[in-house]
């Protein structure tokens, strides 16, 4: 064999992706030729696996997990989310993962204005829903924060409550959001208008 | 030859797909915590394709947290149904790209009036990188410097079929390329990987035939 027949063959195999029964032609030219041996030995070390595993910096998970909230990733992060959640309620689920049974919620929702500091109004938001798990509400006002106001039912009536002092003059988009499931408009609002996900926000003028 | 690759594990399993579906769901849900479930899972993957894509530990971490973040607010646009790491490479990917071409045009000034000056007999800067002690093997070590001196597409290629351990089919589908063509790039970054070896091991060669 000589160095052109050896490059050939080397290449044939390079091409071939097999990664086993290296021929042992080349070995034999290799040993006796110092330019090919080089290429030879290269070719065997890009070939070899596994590769020795690199190892990852402590703490990682927790690194990411703090720049996740330095980050700002919220806002979008739950414009995704609403996205996300429309398309899972149209059936996107696989059955391991859906989550309990399907609940029928009923409701009645009710909105009751309070005075408040000059500039503010307190909103009290109502909400009847006996089997929900918890009701947040998600708005302009927040950002539409699944975590920013959760609905309180401490009596257990089935009957979901919370209280917000909000700026007068705006308009304010908001749904509810049940069992972090669920995104609804508002039953007893007089408008609803399109949320572009497919869904419904109410309006709250004030 | 068949000996198990370290990933494999994180790749076959059924059961840790349904966590990591259940955990994407469960953070599209509202809780952000469970977004720690995919970090875990996925950061050995991420993380490694960073250092064998970068070749500098700094860049690697912070990379590959970028990544994550990237996952996080990409996690709508997953589509159930589909396997999760492969989704997880692209983006990965799609991150690595534009980190190197950023880096690249950084570099690229003082390196080209470099270049030239550079002997060949000098350890690259990539050998001396400290982020390479994390790989000890000294023969990896030099795989790993001439895989920064070839092309872009063939070093995604390489790393991702041949350390990764991705099958031809899954690169393709992470590179989004024909599988022949992952063959056919798989085939010149070996090739372009021996020549870089060879003229390393042997400076003088080049000289010579100048
Ligand atoms: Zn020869």
């Amino acid at each position: 064999m000589n160095c052109t027949e050896f490059t050939r063959v080397l290449d044939a195999w390079l091409k071939d992706g097999n990664q086993q029964n290296f021929p042992a032609v080349l070995e034999i030219h290799a040993r006796q030729c110092n330019s090919c041996s080089n290429a030879y030995k290269a070719a065997v070390l890009c070939t070899s696996r596994p590769w020795t595993p690199v190892q990852l910096p402590k703490d990682f998970t927790q690194e990411v997990m703090k720049k996740l909230t330095e980050e700002k990733t919220t806002g979008l992060l739950l414009e995704n989310i609403r996205t996300a959640v429309y398309r899972l309620r149209k059936g996107f689920i696989p059955a391991a993962i859906a989550t309990a049974s399907v609940i029928v919620v009923l409701f009645i929702a009710g909105l009751f204005k309070f005075p408040a500091e000059p500039g503010k109004i307190t909103i009290h938001l109502v909400y009847e829903a006996p089997q929900a798990h918890s009701v947040a509400v998600v708005g302009d006002w927040n950002d539409w924060d699944p975590n920013a106001h959760q609905l309180a039912d401490p009596d257990r009536d089935g009957v979901w409550e919370i209280k917000l002092e909000l700026t007068k003059n705006n308009e304010y988009r908001y749904q509810f959001y049940i069992d972090g499931d669920k995104w609804v408009p508002d039953p007893k609002s007089n408008l609803q208008v399109d949320d572009g996900f497919g869904g419904k926000n109410s309006v709250l003028g004030i | 030859m068949s000996e198990l690759h370290p990933h494999d594990e994180i790749r076959s399993s059924d059961g840790h797909e349904t966590e990591i579906l259940a955990a994407i769901h469960e953070t599209l849900g509202g809780n952000r915590n469970a977004f720690r479930v995919i970090v875990d899972r996925y950061s050995p993957v991420v993380h490694s394709l960073c250092v064998r894509m970068l070749g500098n530990r700094d860049d690697a971490r912070e990379a590959a947290q970028d990544i994550f973040i990237k996952i996080f607010t990409s996690l709508h646009k997953f589509k159930m149904g589909n396997k999760t790491l492969p989704w997880v490479y692209t983006i990965a990917i799609n991150h690595l790209r534009t980190r190197y071409k950023k880096k690249k045009n950084r570099e690229s000034a003082e390196n080209d009036y470099k270049q030239e000056q550079i002997n060949i007999e000098q350890a690259p800067a990539l050998e001396t990188d400290p982020a390479l002690q994390i790989i000890r093997n000294e023969e990896e070590q030099l795989i790993h410097a001439a895989l920064s001196r070839i092309s872009g597409k063939y070093r995604e290629v390489f790393v991702l079929r041949e350390i990764e351990n991705l099958s031809v089919k899954e690169t393709a589908v992470v590179l989004k390329i024909p599988e022949g063509t992952v063959k056919t790039n798989l085939f010149r970054a070996k090739q372009a990987i021996i020549k870089n070896i060879v003229k390393k091991v042997k400076p003088d060669a080049s000289n010579e035939s100048i």
